[in-house]
C-alpha cells in the first residue's frame, strides 16, 4: 500500500510553504464503525494543502471525498496512515488534546438546511462555537451580527429559525459559522448541493471572496466539476477511494491524463443543442468497494481498457513537463490523439 | 405582432395542450399562486422540456398534467387537453384510468419510486394491469423492457427486490415500467436529478433512443440546461409559476429573448470558457408567491425593468418563427425598429 502524508502547514515563518513529506504510512478510513468486514472506502490516499490554497477533492458518489473530510475532523479514525496539521500529527490525539486543533479546521457540511439544528436561532448557531471552546470574553450578540455581515446577510437574521431560510441564505449561515473561530482551513462538503445555478455562483463567489480577505485554505469536496473550475488551485479525482488523478486545477481541465476524468469533464458540457456531442458514455456503474476489480479499478468501465489493465494495479506517473501533474493509467491520455508511448512517462516516487 | 395564447406550431394537434392554467396551493399564510396563466403545447412525438429553478412550478406543471397534487391544491382556471379531452373536467374515475395507460411517469428519486418489500416482477407485471393478456406473456414483456433499458441478464434479475440495485439501475426499472404500458405521453420529473454525472449521460441517451423507437411524446422537467439541451426539442423557461418564454431549444439557448433566460444562461458554469475568480450571478431572490401579482414577475431582479414593468403584466411576445416570450422589451425593440 502506498504511503501518504496529508499535512496543512500555517507557520507565520515558513511562509505557507509546504514541502512533500517522507511516507508516514497509508490513510485508510472505516466506511462503519462495526467490526470485519471492512470496506476500504479510502485507501492510500496521500495530498497537503498549502497556506490559502484551495484544492478540490472530485468524485462520484461512494468515492470517499466526504469519508477523507470526516477523517480530517476526527468524525471517523484512519485505520492507518497520519493526518498532520500544522506540523502536529492529530491523527494519534484524542479528544480534548484534539480540541485546539479541530478550533483551527471548520467544517461546511452537505446539507444546508439539514446542518442547522431546527430548535436554535441563527444567534446561537453562530455563537456555539464560542461556547464550545470556552470563549466566554465574546459578546454573543456583536459577533453573531460581525459574522453575518461577512456572509453578506441582514443583522435580524440572528433572531431567525433554519425553517425560515431559504437554501442560500441557510449555507450563508453555515458559511458563517464555519468562520466563527476564524480557521485556518475550511472543508466544504459538496457547498452547492441543492442550489440553484443563479445562488450557486453566489456561494463560490463569497468563499472566494471571504478567502482574499481572511487568507484561509479551503478543501471543496464536490462531484460538478465545473464548481471547482474557478475556484480552486488544485484538484485531486477520486475514484473507489483512491486518487486516480491529481494536478493543477487548470492543467487538468486543459489536458485531463485519466480516462475518468475525461469522461467526468464530458459529463457537463456547455449547454449547447448544436455542439457536437462528445460526451463520453462510462460503461456500466461504480463498482462494489466490496469487490474491487483487479488490476486498474477503473478497467471496467474504461473503453481504452486493455490487457494489461485487467491484471497489473498502475502506479502513478507524473507528467514529464508538470510533475505536480500524476495519475494512475496504464495508457495516459496524450493531448488529442491517444499515445500509448510509455517512453513519455516516467514512474515518481511520491504517491499520489 | 401581440399574442395572447400560445403557439400552435405543428397543423396538427398537439398531444397535450396546457392553456391559461392556474394553481392555488392553500396554506396557513394565505394562498400561494404557484401557477398563473401557464399555456403550453407538446406536440406527438416531441421531447418538450421545463427549465426552471427551485419553486418555479416544473415540478407542479408536472402533478397537475399527471393529476397527482396534494389536498391543498386548488385549479383556478384553465384547461389540459389531453388527445383533446379536458383532464380537468374529466370524471375521476376516467382520469385514473389514464395513467399507467396513455400517460406515464417517471420520478426524480429511483430509491423511493419502487416499492421496497415487492418484487421488481412483480411489480412489472401489476403495472400492465391494463393489457390483455396471462401473467406469463406480462412477465416476458418486461423482460423485453429490461433487456431494452440495458439490464444485464434480466432473466435471473427480475425476481430481485428494489434494494438489490444501484441508483442507476434502479432508475432504469423505473424507464422500464413506464414505458412498458406504451404511454403517448411520458412525464419525466428530474429523472437524473438524484444520478451521478456519468450515470446521467447514460439515462439521457437511453430515454432519448427509447423516445425514437417507441414515438411517445415527453414532458421532460429538469434543471440541467445541458441535459434539456440534449434531449429536447422543444423548452418553456418558468419562473416563479409563470412561462417566461418558451419555443425550439435551438432558439431558446442560442437567441434567449427573456432576460431571465439569458441570466440563466449566463449563470451555468459549463458556458463559462474563460477562467475567472468571479460567477456571474442573478442577484435577488425568487419573490414570494402569496398575494396577488402586478406587473412582470421578473421585475425585481432584471436590470432592464422600467416603469412599465411594475405597472403592466408582459403578454406573450412572438420572436421569429417558433418563440414567444413574455417581456416589454420586446415590444419596445419592435416600436423601435418598425
Amino acid at each position: 500500500m502506498k504511503s501518504g502524508w496529508f499535512r496543512h502547514e500555517r507557520a507565520a515563518s515558513c511562509s505557507g510553504f509546504a514541502r512533500p513529506l517522507p511516507h508516514q504510512g497509508s490513510l485508510k478510513a472505516l466506511a462503519t464503525g462495526t467490526k470485519a468486514p471492512f470496506i476500504d472506502a479510502v485507501c492510500g490516499v496521500s495530498f497537503e494543502i498549502r497556506k490559502g490554497e484551495t484544492l478540490a477533492l472530485v468524485g462520484e458518489s461512494g468515492s470517499g471525498k466526504s469519508t477523507i473530510a470526516r477523517t480530517i475532523i476526527g468524525l471517523q479514525r484512519a485505520v492507518s496512515g497520519s493526518i498532520s496539521f500544522d506540523g502536529q500529527e492529530i491523527e494519534e490525539l484524542s479528544g480534548a488534546e484534539r480540541k485546539p486543533y479541530l478550533r483551527r479546521i471548520a467544517m461546511m457540511f452537505q446539507d444546508p438546511i439539514g446542518s442547522l439544528s431546527p430548535r436554535l436561532t441563527v444567534r446561537s448557531l453562530l455563537t456555539e462555537p464560542f461556547r464550545i471552546h470556552g470563549l466566554k470574553d465574546r459578546d454573543a450578540g456583536s459577533e453573531a451580527e460581525r459574522l453575518l455581515r461577512m456572509v453578506g446577510l441582514p443583522a435580524d437574521f440572528v433572531r431567525r429559525y433554519p425553517h425560515q431560510l431559504s437554501g442560500g441564505q441557510a449555507r450563508r449561515v453555515g458559511i458563517a459559522r464555519a468562520l466563527a473561530l476564524d480557521p485556518d482551513l475550511i472543508i466544504a462538503d459538496e457547498p452547492t448541493a441543492g442550489l440553484d445555478v443563479s445562488v450557486q455562483g453566489e456561494v463560490l463567489n463569497l468563499l472566494a471572496r471571504l478567502q482574499d480577505e481572511l487568507g484561509m485554505a479551503i478543501l471543496i469536496i464536490t462531484h460538478n466539476l465545473n464548481v471547482v473550475r474557478h475556484m480552486t488551485d488544485r484538484m485531486a479525482i477520486m475514484y473507489l477511494g483512491r486518487f486516480i488523478e491529481v494536478g493543477s486545477t487548470e492543467r487538468i481541465f486543459e489536458h485531463p491524463r485519466h480516462p475518468y476524468t475525461e469522461a467526468l469533464l464530458a459529463a457537463n458540457p456547455e449547454p449547447d443543442p448544436d455542439a457536437v456531442l462528445n460526451r463520453i458514455e462510462l460503461k456500466g456503474e461504480v463498482p462494489s468497494l466490496l469487490r474491487r476489480p483487479s488490476g486498474c479499478e477503473f478497467h471496467t468501465r474504461c473503453r481504452y481498457a486493455q490487457d494489461i489493465c485487467h491484471r497489473v494495479f498502475p502506479e502513478p506517473l507524473a507528467s514529464p513537463d508538470d510533475t505536480e501533474h500524476s495519475f494512475r493509467c496504464h495508457f495516459p491520455l496524450e493531448g488529442e490523439a491517444v499515445q500509448r508511448e510509455q517512453e513519455l512517462l516516467f514512474p515518481v516516487e511520491e504517491g499520489i | 405582432m401581440r399574442r395572447d395564447d400560445s403557439i400552435s406550431h405543428t397543423s396538427a394537434r398537439p398531444l397535450l395542450e396546457i392553456r391559461g392554467l392556474g394553481l392555488d396551493f392553500g396554506t396557513p399564510r394565505g394562498r400561494v399562486h404557484a401557477l398563473r396563466n401557464v399555456s403550453l403545447d407538446v406536440p406527438a412525438a416531441q421531447v418538450v422540456g421545463i427549465v426552471g429553478e427551485s419553486g418555479s412550478g416544473k415540478s407542479t406543471l408536472a402533478y397537475t398534467v399527471m393529476g397527482l397534487l396534494p389536498e391543498n391544491a386548488d385549479v383556478t382556471a384553465g384547461s389540459i387537453l389531453f388527445e383533446g379531452k379536458d383532464l380537468l373536467k374529466m370524471p375521476a374515475q376516467a382520469r385514473r384510468s389514464l395513467l399507467g395507460d396513455r400517460l406515464s411517469m417517471i420520478f426524480q428519486d429511483p430509491m423511493t419510486a419502487l416499492n421496497p418489500v415487492r418484487t421488481i416482477e412483480s411489480q412489472m407485471i401489476d403495472i400492465q394491469h391494463h393489457e390483455q393478456g396471462s401473467r406469463s406473456e406480462k412477465r416476458a414483456r418486461a423482460l423485453e423492457m429490461l433487456h431494452r433499458v440495458g439490464i444485464p441478464d434480466p432473466q435471473s434479475r427480475i425476481g430481485a427486490y428494489p434494494h438489490h440495485f444501484s441508483g442507476g439501475m434502479r432508475q432504469r426499472v423505473c424507464i422500464a415500467m413506464a414505458l412498458l404500458v406504451k404511454p403517448t405521453l411520458l412525464v419525466a420529473d428530474e429523472p437524473t436529478t438524484a444520478l451521478d454525472a456519468t450515470l446521467e449521460v447514460q439515462i439521457i441517451r437511453l430515454l432519448k433512443d427509447l423516445q425514437k423507437e417507441i414515438g411517445c411524446s415527453i414532458l421532460f422537467v429538469s434543471h440541467h440546461l445541458g441535459a434539456v439541451a440534449e434531449l429536447c426539442d422543444r423548452v418553456a423557461v418558468m419562473y416563479a409559476g409563470e412561462v417566461v418564454e418558451q419555443g425550439a431549444v435551438r432558439d431558446i439557448f442560442h437567441n434567449p429573448a427573456h432576460p431571465y433566460t439569458r441570466a440563466l444562461l449566463e449563470c451555468d458554469p459549463g458556458r463559462i470558457k474563460k477562467s475567472t475568480r468571479t460567477l456571474p450571478t442573478i442577484p435577488g431572490e425568487v419573490p414570494s408567491l402569496l398575494g396577488s401579482k402586478e406587473g412582470c414577475i421578473f421585475r425585481t431582479r432584471c436590470r432592464h425593468a422600467s416603469n412599465r414593468c411594475v405597472l403592466e403584466n408582459p403578454v406573450e411576445y412572438r420572436i421569429g418563427v417558433d418563440q414567444v416570450a413574455r417581456c416589454h422589451l420586446l415590444d419596445e425593440e419592435r416600436l423601435v425598429s418598425a
